[in-house]
C-alpha cells in the first residue's frame, strides 16, 4: 500500500523530471543558438546572404544624342542577350526548339552550344526584346535572358562619321560617342538584389543611372541638305570622296558636317575603315586658290595692297628662281580684285612679294592654320605651316597660292567665317550643351570670339571681292545662289602623291568654300571633293553647284528673306499704306504677345493670325471651349471682343494666310 | 497577472513583427512587378521615341511629299516673307 507521503513525493518527482528535461532541451537549444548566432556567425551568415542576394551585373546605357532642336540622332534600345548554363539544362530538345524559334542560331549550331562543356555558353546578343520575352516565359532552367542596350541611330546614315560607333557593352568606337564617352557612358556596375527561396527577385536594381545627353549644335535638317546635295555631285563626277560644313559664322556653331561616302554606325562592321573617316576635320590636303583669299586678307590687312591697285600678270608665264608660274588664261594688267576674281596665280604672287614672308606667315599663323581647331572630333590633324624662314622663293609663290601648305576643312571654313562676319575668329563648336539625367545642365558651350584678326572695313572690302567670283567673270557663276548674294572662291588643287614625291596626274581637290548672304552673312560653307574622276574637276564646275543648292535650301530653311521675297514684301507693305488701310506689318510674336496680354487682363484676346497650335497652348487652362471649322490660321473669330469671364466658347474660323 | 500580461505582450510583439517582415517582403514583390513595369514602360517609350524620329526622318519625309503627294520645293517666287522681319530690299547688281 502507498503511503499518503510517497503519493506528494511522485508528482513532484515527475515535475521535476519534466523540469529537468526541459532545462535541458532549453539549455542544447540556447547552446545550438549561441553556436549559430556568435560561434559560427559570420561563416554562416555569409552563407545565407549568399543564398538571399544575387549580384545582378547592370549594363552599361548611354545618354541620347540630340540635334540642335532637340531631334534625337543617337539613342539606347533594350535588347535582350541569350546565355546558356549547359549543366544546368534538363530538356535539351525543347530548349534548342525554342532557341531556334527567337534567334538566328539554327538546330546544328545550338546543338553543338548545348553539348558545351563550359559552365556558361552566349547563345546570341542583342536580339529585340520580345524574343528574348518569349524565350523567358516558359521558365526553362538553364536559360538566362540579360537585358542589355543597343545604340540606334535612327536616321541611318546622317552625321554618321560625325556620331561614330558604339559597339557592345556600350564601348565607344569612334566620333564623339568616343570623344564624350566620359559624359555619355554610365558605369558597369554590379548591384546586390533580395531574391526568395525559388530565387524570385523582391527588389530590383535602382535605374538611377550616371549618363549624360548631349545636345549638338548641328540641325539634322541642314545636315540632310548637306549630305544629300554632296552625294548627289559626287555620284555625278564618281569622287573618291567629299565633305560639307556649314557654320555659322556669328557663333562658330557647326551646323552641319557631312562626309561622302556615307557611313551607318548601326551595321559599322560592314564598312572599311575608310569610310569611317570624317574628312572635314581628319583630312589635310592643299587648299590651292581658295588660300588665294588668306593672302589677300594678309595684303589687305597689312596696308601693302588695296583693292584696286594693279600688277601686271606677265601674260601668262612669270619665272621664279628656276621656275615658271602659270596661269590657266594670259592675262595683262589686273587690279586685286580681279586677280581674285579670276583667280590668277602670278597676280597674287605678286601680292605675296609685295605683302613679305614673314607678314604672310604671322596673318597665317593669326588665322588659325597650323594647329588643331579643337572642335572635339578625335583624330583632327592640324595641318602643316612651315617657319618661313625656310621657304624658298617658288615656295613662298606656292604657298601663295596654296600650294606647300596643308590645312583641314574646318580650319578653311573658320577663316572664311572670320572674313564673313566683320573679322571676328570664333571656336567652332559641336556640342551646345551637356545635361544629366535629370535634366540640369552640366556644361553650356558659349560662342567664344577668339580673337580679331581682320578689320571691319577691311572685312567688308574682301567680301565685296569674293562676291565678284560668283558673278559673271568669276571662276564659279555655278556657285551663285538665287535670290541672295554670296562670295566665295573656289580651288582647284592637284594632289600632292606622297609615294612618288611629286603632284599627281588628274588627280585634284576641287572645292568651293564661301558666305552667305553677303549683306549680313550668317552661313560660311565649304565644299570639297577628293579626286573627281568624270564630267570635269575645276573646283567651279564640281562644288560650286553644291554651295548653291545648299546655301539656296538652308537659307529658305532658315527663313532667311530673299531678295526677291523683301521686294515683295516692301511692295504689299507700300500698297497697304497707300491705300490708307493702317494696317502695319504684324510679326507673330507681337500677335502672340498681344494675345497673351489680353487674357491676362481677362479680355477676349485677338487670335486671329495665329494657328491652332498657338491657339490651344494659349486658351489652355482657360474655362473656354474652343469649336474650330477648316484649317490653317485663324481668319475669323466669335466673339470678337469683350470681357472673357462672360465667353463660355470661342467659334474659329481657320483658312490660308491672305 | 504580471506574467500572462507579459506574455500576452511578447506574443503581441511576435506577431507585429512576423507581420511587418511579411509585409516587407510583400512590398518588396509589389515594388519588383511596378518596377519591371516601370522598366516596360520607359521602353515603350523610347521605342515610340524611335518609331516617331523614323516616321520624321527628313528623306522619308521628302519621298512622301514629292512621290506620294506630288510636291515640289517652292520657287523664290513662291515665297512671300509677310510675317517676318523684312529687310530693306537690297540694290540689284
Amino acid at each position: 500500500m502507498v503511503t499518503e507521503t510517497e503519493n506528494n513525493k511522485t508528482p513532484r518527482f515527475r515535475i521535476f523530471i519534466v523540469s529537468l528535461f526541459f532545462c535541458f532541451f532549453y539549455t542544447v537549444i540556447i547552446f545550438r543558438a549561441y553556436m549559430l548566432q556568435i560561434h559560427g556567425n559570420e561563416k554562416l551568415s555569409n552563407l545565407a546572404t549568399s543564398q538571399h542576394n544575387a549580384n545582378l551585373r547592370v549594363s552599361p546605357q548611354r545618354g541620347t544624342i540630340f540635334d540642335r532642336k532637340g531631334e534625337i540622332l543617337a539613342i539606347d534600345v533594350p535588347v535582350a542577350s541569350v546565355g546558356i548554363h549547359p549543366h544546368q539544362i534538363q530538356d535539351k530538345d525543347q530548349v534548342i526548339k525554342l532557341l531556334a524559334e527567337h534567334t538566328s542560331l539554327n538546330l546544328k549550331q545550338l546543338a553543338e552550344k548545348l553539348a558545351s562543356t563550359k559552365k556558361f555558353e552566349w547563345i546570341e546578343r542583342r536580339i529585340p526584346i520580345d524574343n528574348g520575352r518569349a524565350i523567358e516565359s516558359p521558365k526553362l532552367p538553364g536559360i538566362q535572358i540579360s537585358q542589355e542596350y543597343r545604340r540606334f541611330y535612327p536616321n541611318k546614315e546622317l552625321a554618321g562619321q560625325l556620331l561614330g560607333a558604339v559597339g557592345y557593352d556600350a564601348k565607344a568606337l569612334g566620333g564623339l560617342e568616343l570623344t564624350y564617352d566620359q559624359f555619355l557612358r554610365s558605369a558597369t556596375t554590379n548591384k546586390s538584389v533580395e531574391r526568395d527561396a525559388r530565387g524570385k527577385f523582391f527588389s530590383e536594381p535602382d535605374q538611377n543611372l550616371d549618363t549624360h545627353h548631349l545636345y549638338l549644335t548641328i540641325d539634322k535638317n541642314i545636315q540632310t541638305f548637306a549630305e544629300t546635295a554632296l552625294k548627289k555631285t559626287a555620284t555625278k563626277h564618281q569622287a573618291k570622296s567629299g565633305f560639307a560644313l556649314v557654320l555659322d559664322v556669328k557663333t562658330g556653331e557647326v551646323l552641319a558636317m557631312a562626309n561622302y561616302p556615307g557611313f551607318n554606325p548601326n551595321a559599322y562592321w560592314k564598312y572599311p575603315l575608310d569610310h569611317w573617316k570624317n574628312h572635314a576635320v581628319i583630312d589635310v590636303f592643299e587648299p590651292g586658290s581658295t588660300f588665294k583669299t588668306i593672302l589677300m586678307a594678309a595684303a589687305l590687312q597689312n596696308r601693302t595692297t588695296k583693292p584696286t591697285d594693279r600688277f601686271f600678270c606677265e601674260n601668262g608665264q612669270y619665272q621664279v628662281g628656276k621656275n615658271t608660274i602659270n596661269d590657266h588664261s594670259p592675262y595683262g594688267w589686273l587690279d586685286a580684285k580681279t586677280i581674285l576674281q579670276v583667280s590668277s596665280n602670278i597676280g597674287v604672287t605678286k601680292i605675296a612679294q609685295k605683302l613679305g614672308r614673314k607678314k604672310f606667315y604671322e596673318f597665317i599663323k593669326e588665322i588659325g592654320f597650323g594647329k588643331e581647331v579643337d572642335v572635339g572630333v578625335s583624330g583632327e590633324s592640324a595641318g602643316a605651316v612651315r617657319p618661313y624662314k625656310s621657304w624658298r622663293d617658288i615656295d613662298f609663290s606656292n604657298i601663295a597660292f596654296g600650294q606647300g601648305i596643308s590645312v583641314n576643312g574646318l580650319q578653311m571654313t573658320r577663316a572664311y567665317g572670320a572674313i564673313a562676319n566683320g573679322g571676328h575668329l570664333f571656336k567652332p563648336f559641336l556640342v551646345k550643351e551637356i545635361v544629366d539625367n535629370s535634366g540640369h545642365s552640366v556644361h553650356k558651350t558659349e560662342p567664344i570670339n577668339e580673337k580679331e584678326v581682320l578689320d571691319p572695313t577691311i572685312a567688308g572690302e574682301l567680301k565685296q571681292m569674293l562676291h565678284l567670283v560668283t558673278q559673271t567673270g568669276g571662276t564659279s557663276t555655278q556657285a551663285h545662289v538665287p535670290g541672295y548674294l554670296s562670295g566665295g572662291k573656289t580651288g582647284t588643287a592637284q594632289k600632292f602623291d606622297t609615294r612618288l614625291k611629286a603632284y599627281a596626274e588628274n588627280q585634284y581637290i576641287s572645292s568651293f568654300i564661301g558666305f552667305t548672304p553677303l549683306e549680313d552673312p550668317r552661313l560660311a560653307i565649304f565644299i570639297a571633293y577628293d579626286t573627281p574622276r568624270k564630267n570635269g574637276y575645276y573646283g567651279g564646275l564640281v562644288a560650286g553647284p553644291v554651295f548653291k543648292a545648299l546655301a539656296e535650301e538652308t537659307l529658305k530653311y532658315m527663313g532667311e528673306v530673299s531678295r526677291e521675297q523683301a521686294n515683295t514684301t516692301t511692295k504689299i507693305a507700300q500698297n497697304k499704306t497707300d491705300a490708307k488701310t493702317n494696317l502695319a506689318i504684324v510679326t507673330p510674336e507681337q500677335k502672340w504677345t498681344s494675345a497673351q496680354k489680353d487674357l491676362s487682363q481677362n479680355k477676349v484676346p485677338n487670335l486671329k493670325g495665329l494657328s491652332l497650335r498657338q491657339v490651344l497652348t494659349l486658351t489652355q487652362g482657360t474655362p473656354v471651349q474652343l469649336t474650330v471649322k477648316g484649317s490653317g490660321i485663324v481668319v475669323k473669330q466669335m466673339p470678337e471682343s469683350g470681357d472673357l469671364t462672360n465667353t463660355k466658347e470661342f467659334v474659329l474660323t481657320l483658312g490660308e494666310r491672305t | 497577472m504580471k506574467l500572462l500580461v507579459l506574455g500576452i505582450f511578447v506574443v503581441c510583439l511576435s506577431l507585429f513583427y512576423i507581420w511587418s517582415h511579411t509585409r516587407i517582403v510583400q512590398l518588396g514583390y509589389e515594388i519588383n512587378e511596378l518596377t519591371s513595369a516601370q522598366i516596360d514602360l520607359l521602353n515603350d517609350h523610347k521605342n515610340y521615341q524611335i518609331e516617331l524620329v523614323l516616321m520624321k526622318a527628313p528623306q522619308r519625309l521628302q519621298t512622301v511629299a514629292t512621290e506620294k503627294l506630288g510636291m515640289a520645293p517652292p520657287q523664290a517666287q513662291n515665297l512671300i516673307a509677310i510675317d517676318g522681319v523684312v529687310t530693306a530690299p537690297v540694290e540689284t547688281e
